[in-house]
């Protein structure tokens, strides 16, 4: 008699089973991770935290597609390299200004091809920015915010009076335009490949950046080749393979064993680990990235100007350097980081950490003891610095619960004002301008001031509204800067619609024998490995 | 042919009377430690020396430091009382999903099984259903919908353990259910809930009460990876789940951070299999003719 397997049995985890499970993940968990052979090409590859495979330009698809592939592959009129504080020439040569600030003349550079071989010329770059203004174009995704990254209603059209001219018309003058056409999402689209894929071109994406895509794996790997017609010459390093390894712990295994060369995912805590490793080098850049703290002006206790006051007196700022970067980050000033245009050393005011004084305000609003709710992103450094904020503000005698959340949830809440009271919020400079942190927040009719801190309904908001207004449109640099600084004293001063918590990095982890890469924008996401090389 | 039939187990035996032997020894320890951990758990609040939320030294102290012997986490705060706290919560988790799959579970194989075989079929099918998502697939539908708290991860959990306890109450109810004294009854006229009640139900669950053994360790490891993917308790309640995920990223500067929580959750789950397989070894020798 032969005893048959009963599948209607229930499971029951033998302790072989258990121990063979155990003694697997445990395997699989060492295993060094390994990129294939590169056949003698000078390669360098590159970590990504995933990957889609659509490079559609004009709608977001993640930070592998969107920002570390398209910055890789494409190229826009301008160049921000973050090395100098205004924006460089890229596929444009030159560019003038109209006297009155609205009209730009862009001069398109001769003699350059996209991938394809099409010339890129001034109609050929029409075509591109036609994409993003006309809503029945039908090459187009359905969820184009290309437009409103680049001034939204203000842009009153785009022209090509010859073959090597591109005209922007706007109806009011933008000073941060120049940076604006720097972004991932305002590089140029070869027109044969617009013409031959219409809307899915993310999937067959040809443009004009340092590497050609050469193969394109979802979730695993794209491979890119060097571009000998690029415009500033080809790149030294031959090929580039951006590969998926979103786990830390993976990617400082592959970088220890030299399988990965450059990744800006590493955490903040290992950075004096990986320092101290033989081979390897890690690059700090400056603090672009701030976490503010989002205040719901219209729930609650938070109504009242003296209990944002208090939250934001009551962070221990210095306790999340520490405790939640580790030291690789900055108290901030306000909004306005120290890095960029617009920050003065008297913005530190507003983050100052009194308990006492906070202790004060709250018992004057009667508003000690009351219960608020924080949300935060369940990954990355948010969870630990949700610890740290709760726990200043529980010191100070508010009762904050903080729920961690996952980013699609977490979004849904952020941009609905109903869903929430406390919110943690990021922001970072893929082109460093101070108005990047205020008009796409803090001005009338954004997600941010009429959602997140719901501020739009303050008595102040109108003239916030007018000095944003101002200060992006001030042509004069040093008129602009004082500006900037007038602008974060008001908001702080008489509004306090967010804490700004912290100002850090993305720390950048490159082999030893690596140069030439960019960390200041790695540091803020940005991707330019066309200055890489090998030392000799 | 070989024959497929296992050699029962041996059933424990002392040496003399009165006195165990070193395979009866052997055969305490995971019981021991299982004991332990609970009592540790309960008594946390006695025993730790610190309070598992609040920073009291500097951050990443090492092991054996003196003061915190199990050093301190990321943040400063002693590693061996959040070890201590964290029990709590695997242990609400793993022993209440299972006593909840078992009730829930065991009345609805129950009463699937001595009900005949349309409404069996129905109910059965229902738990197909249920039991073709991965365990932690469901535990994660659920928790989704409900949110993350230790009530709603004790329900995740329970709702991916339940089709387990359901088949089982079914295969043994039905079993039961054939049997003489069941036929008597129904013959006898009784009505059928009395039969389930009072004729099947006592038959069916000693077996049943040996897999939730069995199960708790499965529940547990269920819950701590619930708990690292973040649909836990919440930070800063102190979870060995959650803890070994903020551990890792430590992995090569203090792998204790990780290595710790994780290694308190591995003894746990093989404490209790242990538990649950000499419970079924058990109950074989008690089974066999």
């Amino acid at each position: 008699m032969t005893r048959m397997k009963d599948f209607n049995a229930p499971t029951n985890m033998s302790r072989r089973r258990f121990g063979q499970m155990l003694g697997l993940t445990g395997a699989i968990a060492m295993l060094p991770w390994k990129v294939e052979a590169q056949g003698g090409v000078q390669t360098l590859v590159f970590a990504l935290p995933g990957l889609v495979g659509n490079f559609e330009p004009h709608t977001w698809v993640g930070f592998g597609d969107t920002v570390h592939v398209m910055d890789t592959v494409a190229r826009g009129l301008t160049h921000m390299d973050f090395a100098n504080p205004l924006p460089r020439p890229a596929i444009a040569e030159s560019w003038t200004v109209s006297e009155d600030g609205t009209v730009y003349d862009f001069t398109i550079r001769d003699g350059l091809t996209f991938h394809d071989g099409t010339p890129i010329d001034a109609p050929a770059v029409l075509r591109t920015f036609q994409r993003m203004k006309d809503e029945d174009d039908p090459t187009r995704p359905e969820l184009s915010f290309a437009l409103d990254n680049l001034g939204g209603p203000n842009v009153d059209g785009f022209e090509a009076p010859d073959a090597r001219t591109f005209r922007i018309n706007l109806l009011q003058p933008d000073a941060a335009i120049l940076g604006r056409l720097s972004r991932p999402d305002m590089v140029i689209i070869s027109p044969t490949a617009l013409e031959a894929h219409g809307k899915e071109i993310g999937l067959n994406f040809v443009s004009c950046g340092p590497y050609r895509i050469s193969s394109v794996t979802p979730n695993e790997r794209v491979v890119l080749e060097a571009f000998d017609g690029f415009y500033k010459g080809t790149p030294e390093i031959q090929r580039v393979v951006m590969q998926v390894i979103p786990e830390a712990v993976a990617q400082m295994t592959a970088l220890a064993a030299s399988d990965l060369n450059v990744t800006n995912l590493i955490p903040h805590s290992n950075v004096d680990r990986l320092e101290a490793m033989e081979g390897i080098r890690i690059e700090e850049s400056a603090a672009f990235i701030s976490a503010m703290l989002a205040m719901n002006c219209e729930a609650g206790p938070l109504a009242d100007i003296r209990v944002r006051r208090a939250i934001n007196l009551g962070i221990d700022r210095e306790a999340v350097v520490r405790e939640a970067f580790f030291g690789k980050a900055e108290v901030p000033g306000y909004i306005t980081p120290a890095a960029e245009q617009g920050y003065a050393p008297e913005h530190q005011r507003h983050s100052e950490y009194d308990p006492d004084a906070a202790r004060a305000l709250l018992e004057e609003a009667g508003a000690m003891g009351a219960e608020l709710s924080l949300i935060s992103e369940n990954s990355g450094f948010w969870p630990r610095l949700g610890q740290v904020v709760e726990r200043s503000l529980n010191d100070l005698g508010l009762v904050v619960t903080t729920e961690y959340l996952d980013g699609g949830t977490f979004n849904g809440r952020l941009f609905d004002k109903t869903a929430h009271e406390l919110a943690f919020l990021q922001r970072s400079a893929f082109f460093p301008d101070p108005d990047g942190r205020f008009s796409p927040l803090f001005q009338t009719g954004t997600a941010g001031a009429d959602q997140i801190t719901a501020q739009s309904g303050l008595p102040e908001q109108a003239q916030l509204d007018a000095m944003i207004i101002a200060a992006n449109a001030e042509g004069d640099p040093e008129r602009r800067t004082q500006l900037y600084v007038e602008l974060n004293n008001f908001m702080a001063d008489e509004m306090m619609p967010v804490a700004a918590v912290v100002n850090t990095f993305l720390p950048v982890a490159v082999t030893a024998d690596l140069e030439g890469v960019n960390a200041n924008a790695l540091g803020t996401y940005r991707t330019f490995l066309e200055d890489a090389r090998y030392a000799a | 042919m070989a024959n497929s039939f296992a050699a029962p187990p041996k059933p424990v035996a002392a040496t003399r009377r009165g006195r165990l032997g070193p395979a009866d020894v052997l055969r305490l320890v995971p019981w021991v430690i299982a004991t332990g951990f609970v009592l540790a758990a309960l008594l946390a609040p006695l025993i730790a020396p610190y309070d598992p939320i609040e920073n009291v030294g500097m951050p990443m102290m090492p092991l054996f430091t003196d003061g915190h012997v199990l050093g301190t986490d990321g943040f400063g705060r002693d590693q061996l009382s959040r070890l201590l706290y964290g029990l709590r919560p695997m242990l609400v988790v793993s022993l209440g999903s299972v006593v909840l799959a078992l009730v829930v579970g065991g009345i609805y194989g129950l009463v699937s099984g001595v009900s005949g075989w349309r409404i069996d079929w129905v109910m059965m099918r229902a738990v197909d259903i249920v039991m073709s998502f991965p365990l932690i697939l469901a535990a994660i539908l659920v928790l989704a919908a409900l949110g993350a708290s230790l009530v709603n991860l004790t329900l995740a959990v329970a709702v991916s353990q339940l089709p387990i306890f359901a088949r089982l109450a079914r295969a043994l109810a039905s079993g039961e259910a054939a049997r003489d004294y069941a036929m008597a009854a129904r013959a006898a006229g009784f009505a059928p809930i009395r039969i389930m009640v009072r004729e099947v139900a006592p038959n069916i669950i000693r077996p049943l009460l040996v897999q939730a053994t069995s199960v708790v360790a499965v529940a547990a490891l269920t819950a701590a990876a619930l708990s690292y993917l973040g649909l836990g308790v919440r930070p800063p309640a102190p979870d060995l789940g959650y803890m070994v995920k903020e551990g890792q990223e430590l992995i090569f500067i203090a792998p204790e951070q990780a290595l710790l929580p994780g290694l308190v959750i591995a003894i746990f789950a093989l404490a209790v299999s242990f538990c649950g397989d000499q419970l079924g070894d058990d109950r074989a020798v008690g089974m066999a003719p």
